[in-house]
C-alpha cells in the first residue's frame, strides 16, 4: 500500500513517520541535533545538522517498514519557525542559523519600532514587533555582520532549507512566509518599507508555495542520502504548530487545540485572517484557514516546580510504590474543592508572553491560610494555569474568533483532573484526540492533498481524527469558577505595577 | 535564705507564680492552668474565682518548694490579662463570669462609640475602639442584662479582682488603666468626658493607683489561703504585657519589647502616649513611661504552616536551608497575613500571599520568604510607630523564634535594629517581683534592676551589607498590601457567597 513520509524538523531532533493514506502511522524515527546556546538570548544551530538528521531518520523509517523506499509517494517538511537561515548563490548556509529562541535583536527591534511605528508593523504585518521575527533578525545580521549579509543571495526557511537540499529549488511555505514578519497581510505581497527597513531585497526571498504544492521531485544525489526513490514529489511544508494542529482535527472555526508540556500553545483557527496583537497571527496549513497563536511560558512547568519544591513525600512515595508522582500529585489536589479554598496562582513564573506579555511578571499564591492544605496549592497551580487559558481565549473571541471546544494534547493531558478543571473553567468540552505522532501527521496529510488524495480533506480528516475522551463543563462549577475568574483578573492588575518594581529591586 | 518577694501573673490560660530575692533570682516558680467558658460562639469568659483559687495554690506550691517562711515574704506583686470587665458588688462578690479580653460580643457597642465619639477617643485614649477592651463590654452589659450592671460597684480587671480577694481594696493599676478607652493618658485618670459618651456610669470605674503603689495589706483569710502573713504588702501591680516588658529589661523610653511565639509582638517604649489610629497605645508599669506597638498574629505559625507545606519535620533543617538564599530571597515576598491581620493593618479579611515566584524559587528561597515576611511585619509597626514620632534604639526578644540565629539576623537586617535576645526569662512574673521589691524599699528602682538581672545570651547587630536590599523588600512590602486589599475584600465577600450556595 502507499505510504506518506512527513517529516518534522523540531528544536531537539528531527521525526521521520510513515502514514497509509487512511492516518494509519506505520512508523517514526526521531535522530537530535545539537543546539548551540552562544551566550544569554543567542541560540543557533547548523543547517547541515538539519539535513543529516533528517537524512538518517528518513533511512530508519524506511528500513523498518516492508518495501517502504518503493511504496513511498511524496514527501512534507514541517519545522520549529521561524529561522535565519542565509544561504549563498550556490545554496550554502553562510553562518549558523538563528532559531526562533533567539533574541539578540532586541534593539533591532526598538529601532523598527522607532522608524515605523508599533502600530504600523500590526497594521502591516498583523504581528506585534519582537526579536522572534526574521525581519529584526534580518535588521540585526545586516548591522553586526555586514559581509556576509551582502554575500546572502536566499532568505529560506526550514522546509525550504531542506525541500533545496531534497529538489534543487529555492521555496518558501505559506505558513513560514506569515511569520517572517516583512509580509504585508492585507496584499499577501512582500512589504516594500519593511524590507528596506531591515535590509532585505524582496528577490532574496523565494517564491511562496501553499503547504501542499508540489515544489519540485526528489534529484538523484538526494535520492541517494536518504533512502528515497529518486522523482518523488516534495510538498511546499508548513510550521510545525500548524502540523501538529492537523493531526488534533483542529482545522475548522470553533474547534481550537491546546499543547501542553512545560509550557502551553494555544492554536485558534479562523478563516478571516483576524489580528491581534496578544497573539501570532499567521496561515493555517490548510488553504483559506487562519490561526492566532498564543504562547504561554510556563504551565506544566509550574506543576514540576510544585514537585520539585514541595513534594518530597510525593517522589518518595511514588518511587515506593512505583507510581506516577503526577498521579499523586492530582490525587492531593482532588481533595481540595473547586476553588482550591480561597487560594488563587498566577502562572507567571517565567514572566508571560500571551496575553499579557510581560516579562517582568511573576508568580504569585494568594489567599493562604492557617488552614491551608498542599493539594490546595496544588489544585490552584491546576486552576491558575486553566484561567490564565481562560485568558487568552477571552481576548481571542473579543478579537472574533469563533469559540466551540478545545482539543488538548501534550504530557499534561495526562492528570483527568486538570483537564475537567479545564472544561469548567473555559466553560467548553474538552476532548483529547487520539495524538501519537504530532505535526508529521499533518505532513503526510498535505502530501495527501497535494498528491489529490483528499478531494474533501476536511472529511477525510474527521473519519482519521478519532477522539479518545470528552470532558464537558459541570455548570455548576463553571458558575463558581466564572466569578474566580473575574479575581484572577483584578489579582494582575492589582499587583502589574509591583512586578515591575520587584525587577528593580537588586 | 532571708527576704523573698512573690510575683505572679494571672493570664489567659494560666496562672503563674515565682518566688525570687529582690534583685530578680528565682528561687521557685509554679504554673497552674484554668478553662474558658465559651457560653456562645464570640463570647468568651472566666470565673473569677478560678484566677483566685488558682493564684492562692501557686502560692503554696512556690512555698513549699522554696521552703521559704511566710515573714520571708516581703512584698506581693501581680499581673495578668488585661482589657476585660469583672464585675464586683458592694461586698466584692462577682456578679457574673468575667468577660475577658478575647470576647468579641460588642461589636455592635464599638460602631456606637466610633460613631459617638470616635475622634475624642483617638485623642485622648489614643486608640480606636475594638471589643476587646473594658468599655464596649460595660455597654454591652447595660444594653442586655442592666439587673446584673445595677448590682455591680465596680468593674475590675483579673489583676484588680485578685488583688481585691488580697487586700479588700478595688483599685486598678495606670497600666491596666490605660488599656480602657475611658481612660485619659495625659491626665492618667479617667476621663469624665469619654465615660459620658459611652453612656456608662461613672463610679464602675475604681481609683487609678501607681503600679508600685501599696495598696494595703494581705487580709487574714487570703494569707491563710496562700500560707503567707498577714498584712504582707500587696502592690497595685501591672498589666501582663507591660511587667514582661519590665521583665526582659526594657525599662527606657526606646527600647522595645519583642515577645515572640505563635503570635509576636512588638511594643516600643515612649516617654509619653502616643496615638495612632493602627497601632495600640497603654501605659508602662514603669512612671512616665508607655507603649506604642501592635501584635502580629501568624509569627511563628507562619514558619510552622511552611513547614507542613513543605513536607519538613523540624525547624533547624528549614533554617539551614533558609541560610544557602541571599537577602531578599531572590524577589519572593511573603505577606504573613495567615489569619487575617491585627496591627497595623487590622484587617480580618487579608490573606497570606507568595509573591514573586520564579521556577529559580526553591526551598531556600520560600522558607527564607517567610523567616523575612515576619520581620517585615515587625518592622511595618516600627515604621507606622515613627510616623507618630516613636523612637527606637533596641529590640529585646524572648520567645521560641528567638533560638534561631538566622531568624534573629534577619530580623536586626529588616528592622535595622540591634536585637539583644534574652536567655531562661520568666516573663511577667519577674517584672512583678522588681515592682513589689522596690516599694517595700528592697531596692532603689524596679527599672534599673530589671535591665540588671536581664540574662543577655546575644546581640544580634544589622548588616549595612544588606541594609539597601531590605530598603528595597520593605517598600515592596508595604505597597502590596494596600494593592491588593480590594481582592482581599472580594474574595472574603465571594467566599462567603459560595459557601451559602454550597
Amino acid at each position: 500500500m502507499t505510504l506518506f513520509l512527513g517529516i518534522d524538523v523540531g528544536t531537539t531532533g528531527v521525526k521521520a513517520a510513515l502514514f497509509t493514506p487512511d492516518g494509519h502511522l506505520e512508523v517514526a524515527r526521531t535522530v537530535e541535533y545539537p543546539i548551540q546556546h552562544i551566550r544569554p538570548g543567542w541560540v543557533e544551530q547548523q543547517p547541515e545538522d538539519w539535513w543529516k538528521a533528517t537524512c538518517t531518520a528518513i533511512q530508519q523509517a524506511l528500513e523498518r517498514v516492508p518495501d517502504a523506499a518503493a511504496r513511498v509517494v511524496g514527501l512534507a517538511v514541517s519545522s520549529q519557525a521561524p529561522s535565519l537561515v542565509a544561504l549563498n548563490e550556490a545554496g550554502e548556509s553562510i553562518r549558523p542559523a538563528l532559531i526562533w529562541m533567539d533574541r539578540r535583536a532586541e534593539a533591532e527591534t526598538s529601532q523598527l519600532i522607532d522608524q515605523l511605528g508599533w502600530d504600523e508593523i500590526v497594521r502591516i504585518t498583523g504581528n506585534r514587533p519582537d526579536p522572534y521575527y526574521i525581519s529584526s533578525k534580518i535588521k540585526w545580521f545586516r548591522q553586526h555582520e555586514p559581509e556576509l549579509h551582502h554575500q546572502t543571495r536566499w532568505y529560506v526557511q526550514i522546509p525550504g532549507y531542506l525541500n533545496y537540499r531534497l529538489t534543487g529549488e529555492f521555496t518558501l511555505d505559506d505558513a513560514h512566509a506569515g511569520l517572517m514578519g516583512l509580509r504585508d497581510r492585507s496584499s499577501g505581497q512582500w512589504s516594500d518599507v519593511l524590507c528596506e527597513a531591515c535590509g532585505v531585497n524582496p528577490d532574496q526571498l523565494p517564491t511562496v508555495f501553499m503547504g501542499h504544492q508540489i515544489v519540485g521531485t526528489v534529484r538523484t544525489n538526494a535520492a541517494a542520502e536518504t533512502g528515497l526513490p529518486s522523482g518523488i514529489p516534495v510538498m511546499a511544508g508548513t510550521v510545525d504548530g500548524s502540523a501538529a494542529a492537523v493531526e488534533a482535527g483542529v482545522v475548522e472555526e470553533g474547534v481550537l487545540a491546546e499543547m501542553t508540556g512545560t509550557s502551553t500553545v494555544l492554536i485558534m483557527p479562523n478563516s478571516r485572517g483576524i489580528s491581534e496583537p496578544a497573539f501570532i497571527s499567521m496561515p493555517h496549513a490548510l488553504p483559506g484557514m487562519h490561526m492566532l497563536v498564543g504562547a504561554m511560558v510556563s504551565s506544566g512547568a509550574n506543576l514540576n516546580w510544585y514537585r520539585d519544591q514541595f513534594g518530597r513525600w510525593e517522589i518518595e512515595e511514588a518511587r515506593r510504590t512505583e507510581s506516577d508522582v503526577f498521579d499523586l500529585l492530582t490525587k492531593e489536589a482532588a481533595s481540595s474543592p473547586p476553588g482550591s479554598d480561597g487560594v488563587l496562582f498566577l502562572p507567571y513564573m517565567m514572566g508571560e508572553r500571551a496575553p499579557i506579555w510581560h516579562t517582568q511578571a511573576r508568580g504569585v499564591l494568594f489567599g493562604l491560610s492557617l488552614g491551608t492544605k498542599r493539594g490546595a496549592v496544588i489544585r490552584a497551580i491546576l486552576e491558575g494555569t486553566a484561567f490564565a487559558l481562560r485568558h487568552n481565549i477571552d481576548v481571542a473571541r473579543k478579537a472574533g474568533v469563533p469559540v466551540r471546544e478545545i482539543r488538548s494534547v501534550g504530557g499534561g493531558t495526562r492528570s483527568v483532573l486538570w483537564n475537567q478543571i479545564k472544561a469548567n473553567i473555559l466553560g467548553i468540552p474538552v476532548l483529547l484526540p487520539e495524538a501519537s505522532v504530532g505535526a508529521p501527521f499533518g505532513d503526510a496529510v498535505l502530501v495527501g492533498m497535494g498528491l489529490g488524495y483528499f478531494p474533501d480533506v476536511l472529511g477525510a480528516l474527521r473519519e482519521m481524527v478519532r477522539i479518545k475522551t470528552v470532558y464537558d463543563p459541570d455548570m455548576e462549577h463553571a458558575w463558581r469558577y466564572a466569578r474566580m475568574y473575574g479575581l484572577f483578573r483584578d489579582l494582575y492588575t492589582h499587583l502589574r505595577e509591583d512586578f515591575d518594581r520587584l525587577s528593580e529591586v537588586p | 535564705m532571708d527576704e523573698l518577694i512573690l510575683g505572679i501573673d494571672i493570664g489567659t490560660t494560666n496562672v503563674k507564680a515565682i518566688l525570687a530575692t529582690p534583685d530578680g533570682q528565682v528561687v521557685a516558680q509554679a504554673t497552674e492552668g484554668y478553662t474558658l467558658l465559651t457560653p456562645r460562639p464570640g463570647f468568651v469568659e472566666q470565673n473569677a474565682e478560678d484566677w483566685w483559687l488558682g493564684t492562692a495554690r501557686v502560692t503554696r506550691a512556690v512555698m513549699a518548694q522554696a521552703q521559704a517562711r511566710p515573714e520571708q515574704v516581703k512584698a506581693i506583686g501581680l499581673s495578668g490579662q488585661g482589657a476585660g470587665a469583672t464585675l464586683v458588688d458592694s461586698s466584692g462578690q462577682p456578679v457574673r463570669p468575667g468577660i475577658i479580653w478575647m470576647d468579641a460580643r460588642s461589636e455592635a457597642q464599638c460602631e456606637q462609640m466610633r460613631q459617638r465619639c470616635g475622634s475624642r477617643i483617638l485623642a485622648i485614649n489614643g486608640k480606636q475602639p475594638a471589643p476587646y477592651n473594658m468599655d464596649p463590654k460595660l455597654m454591652w452589659l447595660a444594653e442586655h442584662e442592666p439587673e446584673v450592671l445595677a448590682r455591680a460597684k465596680y468593674s475590675l480587671t483579673t489583676t484588680g479582682y485578685v488583688n481585691l480577694r488580697l487586700t479588700g481594696e478595688a483599685v486598678l493599676n495606670v497600666s491596666d488603666a490605660s488599656i480602657p478607652f475611658a481612660f485619659d493618658q495625659a491626665a492618667c485618670d479617667w476621663s469624665d468626658e469619654l465615660i459620658a459618651c459611652f453612656g456608662v456610669r461613672r463610679d464602675l470605674y475604681p481609683r487609678v493607683a501607681p503600679c508600685q503603689e501599696i495598696i494595703g495589706g494581705l487580709l487574714a483569710e487570703a494569707a491563710g489561703a496562700m500560707g503567707l502573713a498577714t498584712g504582707t504588702p500587696v502592690i497595685a501591680g501591672g498589666e501582663d504585657t507591660s511587667a514582661a516588658g519590665l521583665a526582659v529589661g526594657v525599662s527606657l523610653p526606646g527600647q522595645a519589647m519583642l515577645s515572640l511565639g505563635t503570635g509576636g509582638s512588638i511594643y516600643i517604649a515612649q516617654d509619653r502616649a502616643l496615638a495612632h489610629p493602627n497601632l495600640l497605645t497603654f501605659a508602662h508599669v514603669l512612671e512616665q513611661q508607655w507603649f506604642v506597638g501592635g501584635t502580629i498574629v501568624a509569627f511563628g505559625a507562619s514558619l510552622a504552616w511552611c513547614r507542613d507545606l513543605l513536607g519538613h519535620s523540624d525547624f533547624t533543617t528549614m533554617t539551614d536551608l533558609a541560610a544557602q538564599s541571599a537577602p531578599g530571597a531572590e524577589g519572593v515576598v511573603f505577606l504573613p497575613y495567615l489569619s487575617g491581620e491585627l496591627q497595623p493593618i487590622n484587617d480580618g479579611h487579608a490573606r497570606g500571599v507568595f509573591f514573586g515566584l520564579s521556577l529559580n524559587a526553591k526551598q531556600p528561597q520560600l522558607i527564607r520568604s517567610v523567616l523575612e515576611g515576619v520581620a517585615l511585619a515587625i518592622r511595618h509597626n516600627i515604621e507606622v510607630a515613627a510616623e507618630v514620632g516613636a523612637r527606637l534604639s533596641e529590640l529585646r526578644g524572648v520567645g521560641g523564634p528567638t533560638r534561631s540565629p538566622l531568624w534573629c539576623q534577619i530580623i536586626a537586617d529588616v528592622t535595622n535594629q540591634p536585637l539583644t535576645v534574652l536567655k531562661d526569662n520568666p516573663g511577667a512574673p519577674l517584672g512583678d517581683v522588681f515592682l513589689a521589691a522596690a516599694a517595700v524599699g528592697l531596692i532603689d528602682s524596679a527599672g534599673e534592676a530589671a535591665a540588671r538581672a536581664a540574662k543577655v545570651e546575644h546581640v544580634y547587630t544589622p548588616n549595612p551589607a544588606v541594609r539597601a536590599v531590605y530598603d528595597d523588600v520593605f517598600e515592596l512590602y508595604r505597597r502590596l498590601y494596600p494593592a491588593l486589599k480590594p481582592a482581599f475584600d472580594q474574595q472574603a465577600q465571594s467566599h462567603g457567597l459560595g459557601r451559602i450556595y454550597s
